[in-house]
């Protein structure tokens, strides 16, 4: 997967760091003072994942937990993200870090303490209010956790801050690096989910949709909180189809009390991810359909066809889920 | 209303860039190519070749003044020496460039141009000599192979909206003391190798281009699209363009119908007068 590995020099003795590198002896491994003297350094086009995709050991400089935008979770309640990876293995074609990084290389950063230590700041400033921790902005929180170890000490922080809730957010199956911590009601595994024919036609190189449900199923089974991501929703000819029937199979063999919450979105673009999207992906069925900039100057459907859309899915999912359960994600 | 007159496809003219004569040599023989004064090139029916000379200045002045008088060219293929970072390469191979990327300064260019993301092999145009320097040592997390004008081209592609595609042959090493008088000695059998890959090889990806644009009729509002819909008018208009295309999409645009119904029509109209789609 990874044509080379580039580790800072400052933390390239340390256990957590060898353990990684461990993984990678076949690799041509370069020490270096600052990810940042390589990674952005120049542009590297995001289609360079499929061929030349490095991976970065990393220390993680200035702020490692931020604010999330506006109507990012569940309504009336503070969201924060937490900066612990750039870039995914995946190659969803409507992704977003397309335009936002400028290269698709993995950067891990492995200072997890002083994360959870930033965390604690944040939570320390909301005293007894239900406060929200996302991991997965810029990444695929579960796809690579079995090489960075770092899940046992979040859900040891957490389990100890009870109204401080974590969000892992993935479309990964590789759930064994969790499967054995202990469940909590303040941490929820949240995967993203789609049709089966806009899973193919856009989501490539992830796990299918089924085998996605079963990992859902596997972590329901073991007590875990799940949530799902219905986002985005990329209008076909047979959606409304395609979608009731990836709802019929969701909550097929899972208990509606194990799902947290559900959200959905309709597919939108900043400006600049749109042009990448464009230029990596000019066959993608989205350029067909009719899109509009909006005020906040996003690309996505016109109102009222997102609103058609969103409807449509929340009638559906009514019929499994309380509606309080359910919020759209990005759409006031 | 007057109605666009028929669509003609024009035939594929292929733009050959090299950076010196020596390398091109083989290609004009071969090809049949004839000096065309007013645009500084050798032609024939099917080439244009230009060689840019040295450096990323020239490629893109050159490439430039060209494109601004010939408006038929509909693709660019760069083939050329350079230098490898990397002694694993072996000397006289040559190798499909993934990605070009501008070190000819003392601090990098932010701008990259991708080619081919196939490949696993970056190129950089630099602007002197490979050292032992910090900065050119650090050249290496970016690329192995080292020229001095791919950069200018891909730029000059990029304006002009023309897809490029660049073959490296490696005649040296820049890590040991090369002899450019050896270099040039060779230029005669770099030409010769050079020409057989691209004989041998699929250097071109363009089939042809349909005038008038017809491929906008994918972004037109008048119509819309399934993909699956788009895949076969694609199929249409890529293989076998029927002389009453372009006539049918103008009715049908005067037409009040809605957008899904234009495309189903059009689709109907072609599909059932015997013309292969090549349906996968």
């Amino acid at each position: 997967m990874f044509q080379r590995l580039f580790v800072e020099k400052a933390i390239a003795n340390q256990a957590r760091t060898k353990k990684i590198i461990n993984n990678f002896k076949h690799l041509p491994i370069i020490e270096i003072d600052n990810y940042q003297d390589v990674f952005e350094k120049v542009r590297k086009p995001y289609l360079l994942k499929r061929s030349q995709l490095d991976l970065f050991l990393a220390h993680k400089k200035g702020s490692l937990v931020k604010q999330t935008p506006p109507a990012y979770g569940v309504k009336n309640e503070p969201h924060y993200y937490f900066i612990h990876q750039y870039n995914c293995v995946y190659e969803c074609d409507y992704c977003y870090l397309q335009g936002y990084f400028r290269s698709p290389d993995i950067v891990l950063f492995l200072n997890y303490e002083e994360i959870i230590s930033e965390i604690d700041k944040v939570v320390k400033n909301h005293q007894n209010q239900k406060i929200w921790f996302h991991a997965g902005e810029f990444s695929d929180s579960l796809a690579l956790s079995n090489l960075t170890n770092e899940w046992p000490l979040y859900f040891n922080y957490f389990k100890n801050n009870p109204n401080a809730f974590l969000e892992i957010r993935t479309k990964a199956i590789n759930i064994n690096p969790i499967k054995n911590l202990q469940p909590s009601k303040n941490i929820v595994i949240s995967f993203s989910l789609s049709t089966e024919p806009q899973a193919k036609n856009h989501d490539i190189k992830t796990p299918s949709v089924r085998n996605r449900i079963n990992a859902i199923e596997k972590l329901a089974n073991l007590g875990f909180k799940i949530g799902v991501h219905f986002d985005p929703i990329i209008y076909s000819q047979d959606w409304q189809k395609d979608f009731m029937s990836v709802c019929h199979k969701l909550f097929k063999n899972i208990n509606p009390s194990s799902i947290e919450y559900i959200s959905i979105g309709v597919i939108r673009f900043s400006k600049s991810a749109y042009k990448c999207y464009k230029t990596n992906y000019p066959n993608s069925n989205f350029h067909t359909q009719e899109i509009n900039i909006s005020n906040n100057n996003q690309i996505k459907y016109h109102q009222e066809m997102r609103f058609k859309l969103l409807k449509f899915a929340e009638e559906v999912l009514a019929k499994y889920l309380p509606k309080d359960r359910v919020y759209r994600c990005m759409e006031e | 209303m007057a109605i666009a007159a028929k669509s003609v496809i024009l035939p594929i003219v292929i733009l050959l860039c090299f950076a010196h004569a020596g390398e091109a040599r083989v290609f004009i023989k071969n090809l049949n190519m004839a000096w065309d004064k007013p645009s500084q090139t050798y032609k024939n029916n099917k080439y244009i070749l230009l060689i840019t000379g040295e450096g990323i200045y020239k490629s893109i002045f050159n490439l430039s003044v060209l494109l601004t008088k010939e408006n038929s060219i509909t693709e660019i293929v760069n083939l050329g020496i350079a230098g490898s970072m990397n002694s694993n390469l072996a000397l006289n191979q040559i190798i499909p460039i993934a990605c070009s990327y501008n070190f000819s300064s003392s601090e990098p260019n932010f701008e990259s141009f991708l080619i081919n993301h196939n490949s696993k092999f970056n190129c950089l145009s630099v602007s002197r000599k490979i050292d032992k320097s910090n900065y050119h040592k650090s050249m290496e997390y970016f690329g192995t192979i080292i020229d001095m004008e791919l950069w200018g081209l891909c730029f000059v592609a990029k304006q002009f909206n023309l897809p490029i595609n660049s073959y490296k042959l490696i005649s040296d090493y820049t890590t040991c003391e090369n002899n450019t008088q050896t270099i040039i000695s060779n230029s005669s059998s770099y030409s010769h190798m050079l020409f057989d890959y691209f004989k041998k090889q699929n250097c071109i990806t363009k089939k042809f281009v349909p005038t008038n644009n017809i491929k906008d009729i994918f972004n037109d509002k008048k119509f819309y699209f399934t993909q699956s819909q788009k895949r076969i008018v694609d199929n249409i208009i890529t293989h076998q363009l029927p002389d009453n295309f372009e006539l049918a999409i103008q009715e049908l645009k005067l037409k009040a119908y809605p957008p899904k119904k234009r495309t189903k029509l059009l689709i109907n109209k072609f599909s059932s007068s015997n013309i292969s789609l090549n349906k996968e």
